[in-house]
């Protein structure tokens, strides 16, 4: 059972903020989701090892320094900007 | 339609600017009623077009898709052009490259005729989520257009683009190419670059091809498919081409039926399935029912795992490096956690605190081990039965498109909807939708294929082959537009 401290414990994690009015709804969600999984009979993968893998990554490349993106085109989408930074309101 | 197509440009009887045109004209018609289309891209469009033009003009050869129109989903980054994933947080975000997958497509000369619509953050199963508005199901405009690949599929069913690319990370892409009556393929994980795809769920996401024949698929996948020294998970010791096999001969090739999936399905969809596999054993393909219980427990598994997935890959939107900030706040957190509550959907938040909560502490053995565990089971059961056979057949979707507004009240067909899909993405392997002909209600049904990895050229082949027989000209989008 999913208690509202548990939720708000969850959305500060997650840098949420989630309104009384909808708390309710959110549990809802997050049980009827976990009711599927518990009904997931645990013997079933007691020799079951949870390490998945899509595949054996080995194959990388060079640790070398390569070109990146410039700082301009970076910081195209940043509300604001000043001389190269990312800019922020005065907080101190 | 590709080749069609090319040959018809080849041959001048149509040029590249004038099929331009056409596709354009025809989605000023219908695209504000479909909403398929967030972002029409006519400029440069008309401007490849142009060069497509003066290629063939000067006797140059030219690539099979050059001068084909088509869309992006709008998750897909395009160097220049908005890219919104049809969220609030991401209005306005103008990528500063374009995605691999999108890249090898310019390169071809292939012409963009905009951005599909979509689910926010690719995360729904209607397309109703998106901050645009939902598509409608080109069939009925009552009933959505699936999703979240939503905008994709619609395109190409409704003659508004030769083909698109979307992604599908538990069935986004086959989903809705089931509800539209086209063909939908999710390749195996690491065949296409994932570069410049924006991330829903790392593990789990691949960009697929929608278009109206199998031929097609074939055409596009080729050219998008294989290894790039920007995305990691892709496969350098695997290249793929499928256009060579599509026309082999299928007889004898063993076909495996999960009766767990074709018993959750309706009955029109159940018969679909069945019809399809008595036309496969007419060309001597041998079709068989087994069962397979793990596929069952995949679903809740999915959830757990793409939902831990999005909570981590969401976390990137703050505020600060792009999207609109929120305007007042007292400290840098506060206009955080103000930025994310206002920006994002509903949907999207559900489905991040969800993800944080299975991965925190207390909570990450008793549900994200599980499912990973469930995950490594399935993939297991998988590589064991494709042992005995060549391919999996089961429907694409338990039921058809849904009413606009429906699972806002039915949660549990929500939950449902990617039963078939999920396990595919799972196990990385590749899976195809292909159109099965309509229910009573003129809703089209589709039946999924899957196989082993790196198998894209037996899924296509076989559907090939079943379309020459069956020569269904009523799959949506046939026909290009005149």
């Amino acid at each position: 059972m999913i208690t509202k401290e548990d939720l708000n414990r969850i959305a500060t994690l997650a840098k949420l903020n989630i309104e009384e009015s909808e708390a309710s709804e959110y549990i809802d969600e997050i049980e009827t989701l976990l009711m599927h999984i518990d009904k997931i009979m645990i013997e079933d993968l007691k020799d079951t090892c949870d390490d998945f893998r899509q595949r054996d990554y080995r194959d990388l490349r060079d640790d070398a320094v390569m070109p990146s993106m410039s700082r301009d085109a970076l910081l195209l989408n940043a509300d604001d900007t000043q001389e190269g930074y990312v800019k922020l309101k005065r907080r101190v | 339609m590709i080749l069609e197509l090319h040959k018809s440009l080849m041959n001048k009887e149509i040029s590249a600017k004038e099929l331009t045109d056409k596709y354009l004209c025809a989605i000023d018609s219908l695209n504000p009623d479909l909403n398929a289309y967030v972002k029409i891209t006519r400029d440069s469009a008309l401007k490849t077009a142009d060069i497509v033009d003066r290629k063939i003009a000067g006797g140059e050869e030219i690539g099979l898709l050059s001068g084909i129109p088509m869309s992006l989903k709008d998750n897909i980054c395009t160097e220049n052009i908005e890219t919104s994933c049809c969220s609030e947080i991401l209005r306005g975000f103008v990528p500063p490259y374009s995605a691999t997958a999108w890249q090898r497509l310019m390169t071809e000369g292939a012409v963009m005729l905009g951005k599909a619509n979509m689910d926010e953050f690719a995360m729904g199963c209607t397309g109703e989520s998106s901050v645009f508005g939902a598509t409608r199901n080109p069939h009925n405009r009552d009933f959505v257009a699936g999703g979240s690949s939503s905008g994709s599929a619609a395109s190409v069913a409704s003659k508004l683009a030769v083909y698109s690319l979307g992604s599908d990370t538990g069935g986004s892409v086959r989903q809705p190419s089931a509800f539209c009556g086209c063909y939908g393929l999710k390749p195996t994980y690491g065949s296409v670059s994932r570069y410049g795809l924006i991330a829903y769920a790392s593990s789990l996401d691949q960009i697929g091809i929608l278009a109206s024949s199998a031929e097609d698929v074939s055409l596009v996948f080729d050219r998008i498919s294989g290894y790039d020294p920007k995305d990691s998970t892709t496969c350098r010791s695997h290249s793929l081409c499928t256009f060579d096999s599509l026309n082999c001969d299928i007889n004898g090739k063993r076909v495996g039926i999960p009766k767990e999936l074709l018993d959750k399905a309706q009955g029109e969809i159940k018969a679909a399935v069945l019809n399809f596999a008595e036309k496969l054993e007419k060309m001597g393909v041998e079709v068989e029912l087994f069962s397979m219980p793990v596929l069952i427990d995949a679903l809740p598994s999915y959830y757990i795992i793409a939902f831990a997935e999005a909570s981590s890959n969401l976390g990137r939107y703050d505020g600060i490096r792009y999207s609109d900030r929120a305007d007042s706040y007292e400290s840098i957190h506060e206009m955080i956690v103000k930025t994310r509550t206002q920006s994002f959907g509903k949907a999207v938040k559900k489905r991040i605190i969800t993800g944080t909560f299975v991965l925190s502490e207390g909570y990450y053995d008793k549900f994200y081990a599980k499912a990973q565990k469930v995950r490594k089971a399935l993939s297991e059961k998988f590589t064991e039965v494709f042992g005995k056979y060549d391919v999996i057949l089961t429907p694409t979707t338990p039921k058809t498109a849904f009413k606009l507004g429906e699972t806002a009240v039915d949660k549990e067909a929500a939950f449902f909807a990617d039963l078939c899909t999920v396990p595919a993405n799972l196990a990385g392997i590749p899976a195809l939708s292909l159109p099965c002909g309509k229910t009573g209600l003129g809703l089209p049904v589709g039946v999924q294929l899957l196989a082993d990895k790196w198998q894209e050229n037996l899924i296509l082949n076989i559907a090939n082959m079943y379309e020459k027989l069956t020569k269904d000209d009523s799959i949506a989008g046939r026909g290009w537009v005149l």
